[in-house]
């Protein structure tokens, strides 16, 4: 109901009575009754003289009490949806160190002939190992199907080079920390495209490998030389091409801290679409083993001023970013590895960006930025929704309030102004 | 009522107007490079032109710091055009199977313009309006332009360049020599050039008689452009020998890094055709 609207009097309201007899009187004066309007005039001064009395004696009307329960209640109402309702996406930024890192290459356009993407830049070293080859290329020139599918190549103290490497969009990376012996591996994998990896040489370099016909070929002098991966024409199954290098002098101590981006062999801002903090215990077929690869670390809700969450050790984290869907628990070599169906799809843009991956010897530090659906810690029987609640975003948006503010002490002033207005007429 | 008939149909147009353009940028997304980060500009900005061809400036993106760096240009003479509005027309052999691939970039480093069109498959010209490079100055040293086919060239796909020339109505290049550009993506101190001739023979006997033997025959050696110093992002023009014989050929170049000496190399595959 309308506050300032009249309510309808009442016929036993003597106040109403006295104003119609006083309006009937007037109304005969106006009329011409110039009979009557002598003895009127008298009588309508003595009748407002009455209703002056009678408004000046009258007892106050009751005052309603239930408009100020309802607006307590809806109030109460809205903040407790403020409160249980989480905002439906959020940015977060990704602090965190790991175990083990897997993600799969996305396209900034969303498009599916997106440009490759470059994943590695040039790394020197003295030793690789690349697996799960396929064809081999030497200077431009390829080598009839080569009798083993795992190389090894090093050289007598002197460095050559890995090119750096594009891989295409939809490509599953997992990288792994350092061995023992210094050795750090990176697996690819990809279902539609064939992957490659490139190695350079400088002349005279003498090239030791495991191949003796490869040896043979280096020995004549070789430049360049190119390992592909190509999806098996006659098995549903993925690209693979796993690559080993050992990394000279690599610095002890975590790679969580204060390390040079610079020393990364990874490239920095990379689109991708799936972010996996989780593993599998070797071998096991069921997923219900997997476990978390966080080692500790920090996420910052960006939408809520950037306030920090902090993710202890084997704390299971899930960021919305990619499922188990692709997890292929047991490979023939009896390593788990990644390769979604669905990474050859058009998929929409790329909801994340990995912005640093550097490895130290027991950890690899990630820090990266997306936008997720999803936020979560621990398992599904006891999972901890991480997603801020809007009431909280709310508060972080002072334009908001100050808007809100502004116009309810507005309306109050309007709205006073206006009873005032009506007071005077 | 005849009013209410002409607004209705109005926004009839306008909804179709726009169904039509929506669908035209849906076929034309391959085109573009997904690539370029977007530029402010909303009339310069690269983006889709028309239903084969995208163009424009985009934002600053990181460059390069690989040794090599990028191919520019591959040209039959130098591009030859006047900054006015007249179309340029660029030229291929006729006869390439499968869609060509065209792409102009700027040269200078400080201009942010790419251009990229897929003709019509079966065509050999394409014809380029030249409101673009008009409007940002880019000269005929400033461009680089190039053309390719995907082919299987010693059994895998790769880019294969034509001899792509650049005209603009009555002025037409000098189409003697292929020229390549090169932007280098780090300081050189040496860059070098080699050249192959993909050779085709039949097998007379053997493994597999009946079956074309592929090799690459050596056109010219490894040798050095002369200069003892080239800056990064800074295009070096090469011009390549004259050649004799028609067919595809591997350009090889190789690049030593001037702050360590490390070395890069990186092949170039194209098609020279009889004059």
């Amino acid at each position: 109901m309308w506050p300032l609207r009249k309510a309808p009097a009442t016929a036993s309201d003597p106040g109403e009575v006295l104003r119609t007899a006083i309006r009937e009187r007037v109304d005969r004066a106006v009329a011409g009754d110039v009979e009557a309007s002598g003895a009127s005039a008298d009588e309508v001064q003595r009748l407002t003289q009455l209703l002056a009395a009678y408004e000046q004696t009258r007892p106050p009307r009751p005052r309603r009490a239930w408009p100020v329960v309802a607006l307590v209640l809806a109030t109460a109402l809205v903040i407790s949806a403020l409160l249980l309702l989480r905002m439906p996406t959020t940015e977060v930024t990704l602090a965190l160190d790991l175990s083990s890192l897997t993600f799969r290459i996305g396209s900034d356009s969303g498009q599916g002939s997106a440009a490759p993407v470059e994943l590695l830049g040039r790394i020197r070293t003295d030793q690789v190992t690349v697996d799960d080859v396929a064809t081999i290329e030497l200077d431009d020139l390829p080598i009839r199907q080569p009798q083993a599918s795992h190389f090894k190549l090093s050289t007598n103290g002197e460095d050559f080079s890995i090119r750096p490497l594009d891989v295409p969009v939809g490509t599953w990376v997992r990288v792994s920390p350092p061995d023992e012996a210094g050795g750090l591996t990176i697996a690819l994998a990809h279902p539609t495209e064939a992957l490659a990896v490139g190695l350079s040489f400088a002349p005279g370099v003498e090239v030791l490998a495991s191949d003796p016909e490869l040896m043979e070929r280096f020995a004549q002098g070789v430049q360049q030389a190119v390992f592909r991966a190509e999806r098996p024409a006659e098995a549903d199954e993925c690209a693979r091409l796993r690559l080993r290098w050992s990394v000279p002098g690599t610095a002890s101590g975590s790679a969580s801290a204060a390390d040079g981006a610079n020393a990364s062999p990874f490239k920095s801002t990379m689109p991708v679409d799936a972010l996996l903090f989780i593993d599998l215990t070797g071998g096991s077929q069921h997923l219900s083993t997997r476990f978390s690869s966080v080692l500790g670390g920090r996420i910052y809700l960006e939408a809520v001023g950037g306030r920090e969450v902090a993710i202890r050790r084997d704390q299971l984290l899930d960021v919305g970013l990619g499922t188990l869907a692709g997890y292929d628990p047991v490979r023939a070599s009896g390593d788990p590895g990644f390769c979604a169906d669905d990474a050859a799809a058009e998929t929409p843009a790329a909801p994340a960006r990995i912005m640093r991956i550097a490895v130290g010897d027991d950890a690899i530090a990630l820090q990266a930025t997306a936008t997720v659906d999803r936020l979560s810690t621990g398992t599904a029987t006891h999972r901890q929704n991480l997603l801020p609640r809007r009431l909280e975003w709310l508060q972080t948006r002072p334009e908001l309030l100050a808007f809100w503010g502004a116009s309810v002490s507005l309306f109050g002033l309007a709205y006073t102004v206006l009873l005032w207005w009506r007071g005077t007429r | 009522m005849k009013n209410r008939l002409i607004e209705f149909s109005r926004h009839l147009c306008i909804i179709a107007c726009s169904l039509a353009v929506a669908s035209t940028a849906g076929l034309a997304q391959g085109v573009c490079d997904p690539s370029k980060p977007t530029a402010n500009n909303p009339w310069e900005r690269y983006q889709q032109r028309d239903s084969s061809r995208c163009e424009g400036v985009y934002g600053q993106q990181p460059v390069s710091g690989d040794i090599i760096g990028e191919i520019a240009s591959f040209t039959l003479g130098k591009p030859l055009y006047q900054l006015d509005p007249k179309p340029l027309t660029l030229e291929w052999p006729a006869g390439v199977e499968g869609p060509v691939h065209l792409r102009a970039v700027a040269l200078e480093e400080d201009i942010f313009y790419q251009m990229d069109a897929v003709p019509p498959v079966g065509t050999s010209s394409f014809d380029w309006p030249s409101d673009l490079l008009v409007h940002r100055g880019i000269e005929p040293h400033e461009l680089g332009v190039r053309a390719w086919v995907i082919e299987s060239l010693l059994e895998h796909p790769r880019d294969l360049h034509l001899p792509l020339s650049v005209r603009q109505g009555a002025l037409v290049p000098e189409a003697q020599r292929h020229w390549l550009v090169v932007v280098p993506g780090a300081p050189l101190r040496k860059l070098e050039v080699g050249l192959d001739r993909l050779s085709t023979t039949d097998k007379a006997a053997g493994e597999h008689p009946g079956e074309a033997d592929v090799q690459l025959e050596e056109v010219k050696s490894y040798g050095s452009l002369g200069q003892s110093y080239y800056a990064a992002r800074r295009a070096v023009q090469i011009a390549l020998p004259v050649l004799a014989k028609p067919g595809n050929y591997r350009l090889r170049l190789r690049a030593e890094r001037d702050s360590d000496g490390e070395l890069d190399t990186e092949s170039f595959w194209f098609m020279h055709v009889a004059p």
